[in-house]
């Protein structure tokens, strides 16, 4: 089984729609266990403050961009591995490319807006410490991501060194697919819970039933 | 004198009859074999079609068969595979390529044949063509080998009377330029098959012409035989042993190959109504292909055993021997084979073969456009160029009538999909021919009776498109109406494939309509090969991605034998299969690409400073804690 993953891990340019369709679905699978898990013991923690909504519409943004990108790809290489000779091009690759120019944009506001308030350690936290670990992921392979796309634009790199490139533009795309998503998933988790000023409230009136 | 010779020919007879019979036995188990890397001098004996040796003392001396001669040594059963001799038994029939173009004046007609059931080409037979016409039309473009061409029953038909048109090795393997093609193709104009290999090797003169013979002579009495041609030897090119040098070379030069796949330019752009013709420019001005320039010759990489199945080069062939043949074609010489990784799986390189680049092309465009369309042939311009070739145009045998303006009007590059998705540059033709609508399709009408209603209804003398031309083009269009009326009747409504269209007449005059064989009939071109620097794309993404890309938005017309103000178009976008929206909306967003690149640039250089400037923070802010828990410590040793 291990020696299948790393194989499809190796041979990611070939069956990158298995790649990236078992990540996101393994993703997918654990985060949905793991909101189940949460709300079977009733463990949400308290509701996190929302923020300014232009940086909310940025995230969103950020996050649907990145599943677009995700979509193009997987469709494209599933094209790909139904018929040898196709993938991701045409409609598909302009929209890829399209969308992952915007997306660098939305990265590079976001790592303005959000990275101060993602620093671990800070009193009063808007986040979570999975939103927080994930943000940084996201940062770091969505850079990586946009480089290796940007890069290979260049007359710098043969036709073999572009493969390299492009095998490395799929694997950390694949792995900021997973980070966006478990990235979604903290903030998720963030809206979950309980309001603390509601709970203020609750317990205010508890006391003052309960009071002689 | 006539005695000495009977003599001889019947001691010949009793030594080498027996011998020869031996030897047939033998050879084609157990045959010499050299071995060294050089070629052995081939000074031997020569025999004719009936295996016995040839004495050029003989008045009757039967033609010098090569079939008889080499297969002492060489095993012909295994050679008369080989593509250039047998394209009737190959099958499948492989990647399409330049078809057999019966062009006659007197009807106009450009009719694609193949026995290789290519793609809107027509088997001989079905238009009435017999094995001996069929060489007689286009024997002097083979090297021989008919039984492999047009099947058929040598001892029945009219071979028979004209003889096997054989494989000439020395057509390909002469390193004297001794063969000559001009005599070859002479012998066969005149039906003399058996004769053609003695001509062209310049061992005797022949007198008379098979062609002129009936269909009933019957060769095997001595009244039919006397009126066969005779050979008349050369005893010069006899040495004293009776022997005959043959100075063989095993790899074939390239003179060999151009004399039947020669291709020169007549015209620059020809682009039919749409803009002026603009002559071509003369030989000297040509480089050549790279390869031959470089030193090498066709051969190199359009190898063959003995088997004669020549690699033709091309991506995803597959060699009959089961060979990998995939580092003789460009991608496998230029290009190591990788596993889509940058990991190398091959290495090419052969023969010393510069590695190709491509920096900065991004990888999906060497999966879907063939190394020739940058590289081969003149650089694609708004229209395509017309060329002539060897077989079409019969170029390599001297002409005082050949003339640019012969048909077939063939041009050259037409960038078009193939149906594995590739993207290769095509030579391509518009068929020209007079058919019956029949139940079972389109029939060609048989050139004879087309030729004898059209005389008649036309008066056509020699060139029917010529003298067509000279009309004006209402008047040729009702001519033409009139012709396909009188060609019309029980058997079907007849009907012109030409320029592209499907004509038929209609009200006295011709209404035109699209259909399958009326398209271009279109091959890949290979040749000539230009060098990096000369490629397409050696300017950057705009040689494609711009509006006035000529790669991508090139145009050909179809003309033909109707006057048409407005004949179809074939777009390269088209051709290529490509959505003329989004080729539209990629060459905006490359008039952008440089913005793009510093919005992106720019985007993951503020990306990069916010991560180094966090991980600066977080690296302080680690340093502080340790800091602040070593002073902890202190304080408590203090305390």
């Amino acid at each position: 089984m291990i020696e299948r993953l790393l194989g499809l891990w190796h041979s990611a340019g070939e069956r990158y729609d298995l790649a990236l369709g078992l990540a996101l679905g393994v993703t997918l699978a654990v985060v949905l266990l793991h909101l189940l898990a949460l709300g079977v013991t009733r463990r949400f923690g308290p509701r996190r403050s929302r923020g300014n909504r232009a940086a909310t519409a940025l995230v969103l943004a950020v996050l649907l961009a990145c599943l677009a990108l995700a979509a193009t790809a997987l469709a494209g290489s599933a094209r790909a591995a139904a018929a040898p000779g196709s993938g991701l091009r045409g409609v598909l690759l302009f929209a890829h490319v399209g969308v992952g120019a915007a997306f660098l944009v939305g990265l590079a506001l976001l790592a303005v807006l959000r990275s101060a308030a993602s620093r671990p350690g800070r009193a009063r936290d808007r986040f979570g410490p999975l939103a927080k670990v994930t943000f940084w992921l996201v940062l770091v392979t969505g850079a990586c991501t946009g480089a290796t796309m940007l890069l290979a634009t260049f007359p710098w790199f043969g036709a073999e060194d572009l493969e390299r490139l492009l095998d490395l533009h799929r694997r950390s795309g694949l792995a900021l697919a997973v980070a966006a998503l478990l990235h979604a998933h903290g903030l998720l988790l963030g809206r979950l819970g309980p309001r603390p000023d509601a709970d203020l409230a609750r317990s205010a009136r508890r006391a003052d039933t309960a009071a002689p | 004198m006539m005695r000495g010779g009977a003599l001889t020919a019947v001691v010949a007879l009793a030594l080498l009859a027996p011998r020869g019979a031996a030897q047939d036995a033998t050879a084609e188990q157990n045959y010499k074999v050299a071995g060294g890397r050089s070629t052995w001098p081939h000074r031997i004996d020569v025999y004719g079609p009936d295996g016995r040796a040839i004495d050029p003392g003989d008045p009757g001396a039967r033609p010098y068969s090569p079939a008889q001669t080499c297969k002492k040594c060489h095993d012909l059963k295994a050679i008369q595979h080989g593509w250039h001799f047998a394209a009737a038994e190959v099958a499948p029939p492989g990647r399409s390529g330049e078809p057999f173009v019966w062009t006659d004046p007197r009807t106009a007609t450009q009719l694609p044949l193949s026995y290789r059931d290519w793609p809107g080409t027509f088997r001989p037979e079905t238009v009435g063509l017999d094995p001996v016409a069929f060489a007689g039309l286009f024997g002097r473009h083979l090297p021989g080998g008919l039984a492999g061409y047009a099947g058929g029953d040598p001892q029945t038909d009219r071979r028979r009377i004209v003889g096997e048109l054989e494989i000439d090795c020395m057509a390909c393997h002469d390193g004297a330029r001794r063969w000559s093609h001009e005599r070859w193709a002479e012998q066969i104009a005149l039906q003399n098959f058996a004769f053609a290999p003695t001509a062209a090797y310049g061992l005797a003169r022949i007198d008379g012409r098979s062609s002129a013979l009936p269909d009933d002579l019957d060769p095997s009495t001595p009244e039919g035989a006397a009126q066969l041609p005779a050979a008349h030897w050369d005893p010069r090119a006899f040495d004293v042993d009776g022997k005959v040098f043959f100075d063989v070379v095993r790899v074939p030069p390239a003179a060999a190959c151009y004399a039947c796949h020669s291709v020169r330019d007549v015209a620059a752009v020809d682009a039919g109504p749409f803009a002026e013709p603009i002559a071509a420019d003369p030989r000297w001005v040509h480089d050549g292909d790279v390869h031959l320039r470089a030193g090498m010759s066709c051969s190199d990489c359009h190898r063959n055993g003995l088997e004669h199945h020549t690699v033709r080069g091309f991506d995803g062939e597959e060699h009959p021997s089961g060979r990998d043949v995939h580092t003789l074609s460009c991608r496998g010489c230029h290009l190591d084979e990788t596993d889509g990784h940058g990991e190398v799986l091959a290495r090419g390189g052969r023969l010393g073969a510069p590695k190709a680049v491509h920096r900065g092309l991004p990888p999906l465009h060497l999966q879907t456009i063939s190394c020739t369309a940058c590289h081969a042939g003149e650089r694609p311009g708004a229209w395509p160029r017309r060329v002539q070739t060897s077989l079409a145009h019969g170029l390599g045998l001297a002409s005082q009538t050949r003339t640019d303006a012969d048909a077939p009007r063939i041009v050259e590059p037409v960038l078009a999909r193939d149906a594995d998705g590739v993207i290769r540059p095509h030579r391509a033709f518009w068929p020209t021919f007079w058919a019956r609508e029949t139940t079972a399709g389109l029939v060609p009408i048989p050139l004879d009776e087309a030729t004898r209603t059209l005389r008649r209804a036309l008066r056509v003398r020699k060139d029917l498109a010529a003298e067509l031309g000279a009309l004006a083009p209402d008047e040729q269009r009702a001519k033409l109406a009139a012709a396909l009326g009188a060609l019309g009747g029980d058997a079907g409504a007849a009907v012109l494939i030409t320029g592209g269209r499907l004509w038929r007449a209609v009200d006295g005059g011709l209404a035109g309509e699209p259909h399958e064989l009326a398209q271009a009939r279109s091959w890949a071109l290979g040749h000539d090969v230009r060098p990096a620097r000369d490629a397409v794309g050696v300017g950057g993404c705009a040689d494609c991605h711009a509006a006035d890309a000529t790669f991508v938005h090139h145009r050909s017309v179809a003309l033909g034998l109707v006057p048409d103000a407005d004949p179809p178009v074939v777009l390269g976008v088209d051709a290529m299969g490509l959505d003329a929206d989004l080729v539209a909306a990629w060459e905006r967003s490359f008039a952008g690409r440089g913005a793009f690149k510093w919005i992106a640039g720019g985007s993951l250089l503020l990306v990069t400073l916010v991560l180094l400037v966090h991980v600066a923070v977080g690296f302080d802010a680690v340093l502080k804690a340790l800091r602040g828990r070593r002073r902890g410590r202190g304080a408590e040793a203090t305390r």
